[in-house]
């Protein structure tokens, strides 16, 4: 069993077939390089070795994935050569890699790679590489064509070995301008992060909830300050939690984390853990967590995929291998869920912003996920849209059970329907309690005051001048109730202190 | 300043948006527009600033008939702030973005530099001068938006939704530039769906309803009309007006801080 405060999660993304970019680009560079390079002497230097040499110098790949590099190069060679024999390279290329790989690799640790400050690895390489291939291809061409041994001895190998002395030098031409230009553009392994294997452990979360945050840190990759710090958050079955703060405070990051996306879909680091159900997002697959949680993202129109309504709802079902009878039924339910019967064969394209993230709701609502996470759901919507979408989602709320996690920073909406509130600010969360203590948290801490309500605001300041209220104004009608109790106290106080005077 | 007269108007030939819309925008006015979705509200303004030519009736500025004036040339009078303030960015810089108006007016550069200094500086945005538009966030976008129509020295500024899906503090900054432009002089017609907005910041409200202007007037004739006839018109009374009504002597109160400070007067008496 793990301790979780001792957890570490790293995950790269992306990056897995930047090798594929990088050698195509070069080894186009070399095909053309070799139709139009000048001759040296009679003596012309192989460009294509040259380029997968500064490939293989540049991704570091695989043993395989070199063999591919290789023969890659061969086919550019094949239909390029003006050779008597050309299948030759089909042999050569791949040796001529090899060689490259494997000098590469025995240089990295090697104490003379250095001479002058230089680093000659791309010269060792490409001459070596340049011999082998090139021996290689000779070598096939002496037995095939039947040539003299002399010829093959005095002629062709000090050719081959000419050539590999001017690729020795053009190696290191194109080697060190295409390290900088890719280098800066983030396309080469910078070997420090690698994916981390969970499936062995066994990680049991320290409290019982739907979904339990536990000790959770994390980092963007290539980020050196975390976005998130020392997370501790619960959400219960049933509950209706808002997470606000502050733009950039890490208030989406978290509900990506809650989702698996951070670090499964973003990368980077995650400390701590995050469980759903009491099982740990980093045993399990995205697509495994999706059906626990659905999410709407806040741009929601990313995530219809469909051409029309009924389609995009079957299609998360389909795609879990439901029957046609079970899609059918299920749809029939969320679409009376979400308030879109009716509108089943229409076009996504033809219905309105907010139409189409009820469509975006009842597709994640398809496959039955217990928890419904809305990231920033109103930031599109107008107050009419904002306060029909939260009566939806309160709905689904009370009368399905779904729990719900809103991030949101238009509370006035949301509030009469929300029964907890989080507070974060630069990547922590700073209150977690009720609506009313989290509100009062923001006012007298002075945190994201201008996102609080006015109505809530109003009440704070009343209190401050000595005018409390039984309950906190978090509606109108609470407002108006506060205020004919102030009022009424007032009035109590006065007759009192009046008929004080009269006595 | 700028009068319409009995406008008509529809995307398609036989269905109108609005008809028999007539009224006249005074300089110096903060006017919301309001109205449920699809009423014209946006149409209405696009008509003002020529990008849509009205079926029947006129407008005229400062008497002069504009109804067929291009857009191009109305831009030296009326500015626009999209909702989305990307659409009307093209250019690489917000300095040269800016820029654009006073170009195409044929000013010298000297003049377009000091110009251009001066507005960013006005709407606060002189850090940014050298920003790529696309990369900045909404509310700085705004800002770009409307640094270019004071460039052109617009008297008027028509803002269309810019406080929505904005957060508590953009709202409130972008509020305080609006109340300094206009106290300096600049008519402002804001189209809003924020009952707070206009009722505490607007000197008019125009609300478009029924395929024409339903009310005209100010937000305190607006506001204190029946629950059932503003919500006809897709509308709601703010808090503070709500509040303001559940107490006795308080009087009409057009925000909350308005509110506050009565109450606590009363209470105090």
């Amino acid at each position: 069993m793990e301790r979780i405060e001792d957890l570490v999660y790293t995950h790269q993304q992306g990056g897995q077939f930047r090798w594929v970019t990088v050698s195509t680009l070069l080894l186009a560079l070399g095909a053309i390089l070799h139709l139009v390079s000048p001759s040296i002497a009679g003596v012309t230097p192989n460009w294509m070795i040259a380029t997968y040499c500064v490939a293989i110098l540049l991704t570091r790949p695989s043993y395989g994935q070199t063999l591919g590099i290789g023969l890659v190069a061969a086919f550019l060679t094949i239909l390029t050569s003006k050779s008597a024999f050309p299948y030759g390279n089909l042999l050569s290329e791949p040796g001529g890699a090899l060689t490259a790989a494997l000098v590469t690799r025995a240089m990295v640790n090697m104490k003379w790679k250095r001479i002058g400050g230089i680093d000659i690895t791309s010269i060792v390489s490409g001459f070596l590489a340049t011999v082998v291939s090139g021996g290689i291809f000779v070598t096939l061409l002496w037995q095939v064509m039947g040539l003299p041994n002399n010829v093959y001895f005095f002629v062709i190998w000090p050719m081959v070995l000419m050539v590999a002395a001017l690729n020795a030098a053009i190696t290191p031409i194109l080697y060190i301008p295409a390290q900088k230009l890719f280098a800066k553009r983030g396309m080469l392994p910078t070997g420090d992060e690698k994916t981390s294997n969970h499936s062995h452990l066994t990680i049991l979360p320290e409290r019982n909830a739907k979904i339990s945050i536990e000790h959770m840190t994390y980092y963007h990759p290539k980020a050196s300050s975390p976005t998130l710090e020392n997370i501790n958050l619960d959400v219960h079955d049933g509950d209706f939690l808002v997470i606000t703060g502050p733009a950039g405070c890490g208030k989406s990051t978290l509900c990506m984390a809650m989702v698996g996306a951070v670090p499964k879909f973003y990368g980077g680091r995650l400390e701590g853990m995050v469980f759903v159900e009491g099982k740990a997002t980093t045993q399990m697959d995205i697509p495994d967590l999706a059906n626990h949680i659905g999410v709407v993202l806040a741009d929601y129109d990313t995530q219809l995929v469909t051409m029309t309504v009924r389609e995009e709802v079957a299609f998360a079902m389909e795609n879990r291998g439901y029957t046609r009878d079970v899609i059918e039924a299920r749809s029939r339910e969320v679409f009376k869920q979400v308030g879109l019967e009716g509108l089943e064969e229409r076009k996504i394209t033809s219905l309105s912003g907010g139409q189409r993230q009820r469509l975006a709701i009842a597709s994640v609502l398809a496959t039955n996920p217990s928890v419904l996470v809305l990231d920033e759901p109103t930031s599109s919507l107008d107050p009419e849209g904002t306060a029909e979408l939260y009566r939806l989602v309160g709905s689904l709320n009370k009368e399905y059970g779904i729990t719900v996690v809103v991030i949101d920073h238009d509370l006035h909406a949301v509030l009469p329907y929300a029964n907890r509130m989080a507070l974060m600010v630069q990547g922590r969360v700073v209150c977690d309690s009720d609506v009313a203590t989290t509100l009062r948290y923001m006012y007298e801490h002075d945190i994201y005051v201008d996102a609080l309500p006015s109505v809530f605001t109003t009440y704070m300041q009343l209190e401050q001048a000595g005018y409390g209220s039984d309950e906190p104004w978090l509606s109108i009608e609470s407002a108006i109730k506060g205020l004919h109790h102030i009022e009424m106290a007032k009035a109590i106080e006065n007759s009192v202190h009046g008929g004080g005077t009269h006595a | 300043m700028l009068k319409v007269e009995n406008l008509r108007f529809g995307y398609v030939p036989s269905v109108d948006i609005f008809r028999h819309v007539t009224f006249t925008i005074n300089g110096g006015e903060f006017i919301a527009i309001g109205g449920k979705n699809g009423c014209g509200k946006t149409t209405i303004t696009r008509l003002l600033v020529g990008l849509e030519t009205p079926t029947e009736g006129r407008m005229y500025y400062n008497g002069t008939d504009i109804t067929d004036m291009p857009p191009s040339k109305r831009g030296q009078f009326i500015g626009y702030v999209f909702q989305q303030p990307d659409r009307q960015m093209f250019r690489p810089t917000v300095a040269t973005e800016v820029a654009f108006g006073p170009e195409s007016l044929g000013r010298s550069k000297a003049e377009v530099d000091c110009i251009v200094n001066e507005v960013l500086e006005k709407v606060g945005i002189s850090h940014l001068r050298d920003a790529y538009p696309p990369t900045l966030r909404r509310g700085e976008k705004q800002r770009v938006a409307i640094a270019s129509a004071l460039a052109m020295q617009s008297k008027i500024l028509i803002l269309d939704e810019p406080t929505s899906g904005q957060d508590g503090k953009e709202t409130k900054d972008l509020l305080l530039l609006l109340r300094q432009l206009h106290e300096e002089g600049l008519t402002i017609l804001l189209i809003t769906h924020d009952m707070e907005i206009m009722a505490a910041e607007c000197t008019r409200a125009i609300i478009m309803g029924h395929q024409t202007v339903a009310f005209d007037g100010t937000p305190d004739t607006l506001f204190i009309k029946s629950a059932d006839e503003l919500h006809d018109l897709g509308l709601t009374r703010p808090p503070s007006v709500e509040l303001s009504l559940a107490v006795p002597g308080l009087g009409y109160c057009k925000s909350m801080d308005e509110l506050r400070i009565r109450l606590l007067a009363q209470l105090e008496a």
